[in-house]
């Protein structure tokens, strides 16, 4: 697989705050790739280091085999971007925001604009100007700039943020395609799992300025499932957990009270859901509802950390 | 090189799509309309007052009515000369291209009365030439034919001298025979050169220019070499070639007249009223107001990047960022030059339309080796646009470094603008304070016209020592505004 972006060793500090802590990671050709932590992990840091927005203190990163710090215009070559929100110039229409960016990259011909305009599905209202244009537009005529000039590799910033559901899932299939069919390498960053997951092929876990793990999305949600906690809702929570904690394969620890009318269960199977729900029904407990609960990043964090050193990368 | 270009374009487009710039356009170009349409009203107003004067005095029957009823001293002999005005239908009115009519009629009595006065005193030779002077006189007003009435003066001028006296008075002048001596000077050069004895001529007028300034020379020469005034003989000689310049080559206007690098004239009783040049002349005036809407675009061509967050957008592309900084500060001096041309065209253009463009081809008159040399009018005023800019490109430099700094465009606008506007108080006030060091302040340096012409808030202050500040201070902000966008980084 052809590397396109390198981050070696990666250190950067405000005011001797540790803001990275000797980051080190590859993003290949064809693969959309998860930057994911929570807020404050340092991946706005690490995406303006990437695009020369910042200096590093230590570390360099190359794409494309171009170093950033020494060989900016080469590198930058290589680069499409949207970083923080796609802020572009409120009083020029689309078109003429794009025409900015033709001007400063090599070899893009007025029909490659129209191309890239057409993809990101733009072409009715690119003569509008920006500053009528929603947040969803906005954020493809981000896209359109970072792709104008065909990168190997895109850098966004938490794109989907203040996105609706149906503008996630149009971003998600321009990402997937331009990483899947074109070749390029997609760097996204995200604190939400859920989004990684449906998204990316890779993901990179960041958190405090140190890269926990990298590794391939199944894998994590594979580890992530193996433990699974789903939600009961029912009529009587106290005769459910009676009739439960009645049965012998589940630890009395493994089940948490969380409301008046629901409890959760941690299992290690499905079957075991299927289990206590045929006994539930049996004893004749209404039941309202079951429903797995999706685990939080922390959670997940905590059990990679937590599951020892053999799986921080 | 071709990147840098591409990121200047990318300026270019931003400066003009904004709406601010737009209406700042359109105020400037207003400011131009305003200035020429108010030198217009008042070239109007000035001719409408010159006209209804002429009210004030009557007809020539109100006049001798007046003389009868009041018998105020001589009241006889002016009404004698009031009919013979009425009966040879001469008009009164002073403005009128036949008023030297009226003067030669006066010149004709006077002349007579004189002759009577030589004969009393037994010289019959002197009665006969006045006599005779007075006949040429009546011929050229019944003639109607000025060039007698010039030769006549003539006449009068050569009797002056040779009786050493006027009207018929022995003069007790000091020195009255060279005074004499110009006089007749003029009146032959306006014999000679048949220049029209009209007032508002403009030979008349710069003949009767170049004729006090030879007065004056006499008088500046009277006292002893060592305790003469060098600096006003000088000024006065030079006046004297400039316009006899002017009469020998048929040159109405002169846009040196206008003001200048150095000042060369400044007497407006030469200037030939509102012409083109001398509204044209006065358009940098209007600089100011260009000057703000500069320091308003260059306050705000970085920080309104930082502002919308668009510096990320545009750092983030495959050009340095020192060229960007290179491409912004270049479009913004660019594109003051480009608004003054365009404000010098648009004023040519108004000023023609309003004041005529026949004055077109008027020179500017130097001396140069002690000779009259002619220049371009069009240069003159584009260098008086150029002095003009130097405090705009200064302040312009000044809010850009403050600008690449701070990252804020109130700041930097504000900054840029209040010290544009009040700098040079700051300065004079400082020099009222004998505040030696004020000298060091750019404010104290951006006049340049008149530093060049010796006047500074300063004792000693030279053009060179003027612009070596300049030079210190813009260096200072070039770097200051380098450092800030060039070095740090973009949070």
């Amino acid at each position: 697989m052809e590397t396109v972006l390198k981050i070696e060793n990666l250190t950067k500090k405000f005011n001797k705050r540790v803001i990275l802590d000797n980051i080190s990671l590859d993003a290949y050709a064809g693969e959309v790739f998860g930057f994911l932590g929570p807020n404050g992990a340092g991946k706005t840091t690490t995406i303006k280091i990437i695009t020369g927005l910042l200096d590093a203190d230590g570390g360099k990163v190359e794409i494309n085999g171009f170093d950033v710090g020494k060989r900016f215009e080469k590198a930058m070559e290589n680069i499409g971007a949207i970083v923080e929100n796609p802020e572009l110039y409120g009083y020029m229409s689309g078109l003429r925001n794009l025409r900015q960016f033709k001007r400063l990259r090599n070899g893009v011909t007025e029909e490659r604009l129209m191309e890239t305009v057409r993809f990101v599905g733009l072409e009715n209202r690119i003569k509008d100007k920006v500053k009528r244009y929603s947040l969803g537009m906005k954020q493809r005529l981000g896209v359109a700039q970072a792709i104008l000039h065909r990168p190997r590799l895109l850098v966004l910033d938490e794109p989907t943020n203040g996105l609706d559901p149906a503008g996630i899932k149009e971003l998600r299939d321009i990402l997937k395609k331009l990483a899947h069919e074109d070749g390029a390498a997609v760097f996204v960053s995200s604190h939400l799992l859920s989004e990684m997951e449906m998204m990316c092929d890779r993901v990179g876990i960041i958190s405090q300025g140190c890269l926990i793990a990298v590794k391939p999305i199944k894998e994590l949600m594979a580890q992530a499932a193996g433990d699974m906690v789903y939600r009961f809702t029912v009529r009587s929570v106290e005769k459910a957990l009676k009739i439960i904690a009645s049965m012998e394969e589940i630890p009395s620890e493994s089940i948490r009270e969380s409301g008046e009318r629901h409890f959760d269960v941690c299992v290690e199977s499905e079957e075991t859901i299927a289990q206590i729900t045929a006994k539930l029904a049996g004893a004749g407990i209404g039941i309202t509802g079951v429903a797995p609960l999706e685990k939080s990043l922390e959670d997940i964090f905590m059990e990679i950390t937590g599951k020892g050193g053999n799986q921080i990368a | 090189m071709r990147k840098l270009i591409n990121v200047i374009i990318n300026e270019y487009v931003k400066i003009l799509l904004k709406l601010s710039t737009i209406v700042m356009l359109i105020a400037v170009f207003l400011v131009a309309l305003a200035y020429n349409g108010i030198m217009l009203i008042t070239n109007r107003m000035q001719q409408k007052w010159f006209i209804n004067i002429d009210a004030y005095y009557g007809t020539y029957d109100d006049q001798i009515a007046r003389l009868k009823s009041s018998k105020s001293e001589g009241w006889e002999t002016q009404v004698e000369i009031l009919t013979y005005l009425k009966d040879n239908d001469i008009p009164q009115n002073y403005l009128d291209d036949d008023h030297w009519m009226q003067t030669a009629v006066y010149a004709m009595f006077d002349k007579k009365d004189e002759a009577k006065a030589f004969s009393e005193a037994g010289e019959t030779k002197k009665a006969d030439k006045a006599l005779k002077t007075a006949d040429e006189f009546e011929k050229a007003v019944a003639a109607r034919d000025w060039k007698a009435y010039n030769r006549a003066n003539v006449m009068v001028a050569q009797a002056n001298l040779d009786n050493n006296d006027y009207s018929g008075v022995k003069s007790t002048y000091w020195r009255t025979d060279e005074y004499f001596e110009v006089l007749l000077w003029r009146a032959q050069y306006q014999a000679e050169h048949e220049i029209p004895p009209i007032e508002t001529h403009w030979k008349n007028r710069l003949l009767s220019g170049v004729m006090s300034q030879k007065c004056s020379l006499v008088g500046l020469t009277v006292v002893p070499e060592a305790e003469r005034d060098r600096e006003a003989i000088a000024k006065a000689e030079r006046k004297i070639m400039l316009w006899e310049y002017r009469l020998e080559n048929d040159i109405r206007v002169d846009s040196s007249e206008y003001g200048g690098i150095t000042s060369q004239v400044d007497d407006s009783s030469t200037s030939t009223g509102f012409g083109f040049w001398r509204v044209f002349a006065g358009t940098p005036r209007g600089i100011t107001f260009i000057s703000v809407m500069i320091i308003i675009i260059a306050g705000s061509v970085i920080s309104s990047e930082f502002s919308t967050g668009t510096i990320k957008y545009l750092l983030v592309n495959p050009v340095k960022r020192y060229k960007i900084f290179i491409a912004k500060y270049v479009s913004v001096l660019s594109f003051a030059f480009l608004m003054l041309f365009a404000y010098y065209l648009f004023n040519v253009l108004l000023s023609g339309l309003i004041f005529g463009f026949d004055d077109l081809g008027a020179p500017y008159l130097y001396v140069s080796n002690g000779e009259v040399a002619e220049g371009s009018s069009f240069l003159f005023v584009a260098s008086k646009y150029l002095i003009a800019s130097v405090g705009m490109i200064c302040m312009a430099t000044l809010s850009f470094a403050v600008s690449s700094l701070a990252r804020s465009s109130a700041l930097s606008i504000g900054l840029g603008v209040f010290l544009y506007l009040s700098g040079y108080s700051v300065a004079a006030v400082m020099s009222g304070l004998d505040i030696d060091f004020g000298r060091y302040i750019i404010f104290a340096n951006l006049e340049l016209n008149e530093i060049s012409e010796g006047i500074s808030l300063f004792k000693g202050q030279t053009l060179t020592f003027a612009i070596a500040v300049i030079g210190v201070y813009m260096t200072v902000f070039l770097l200051t505004a380098w450092d800030g966008f060039v070095r740090r980084d973009v949070k």
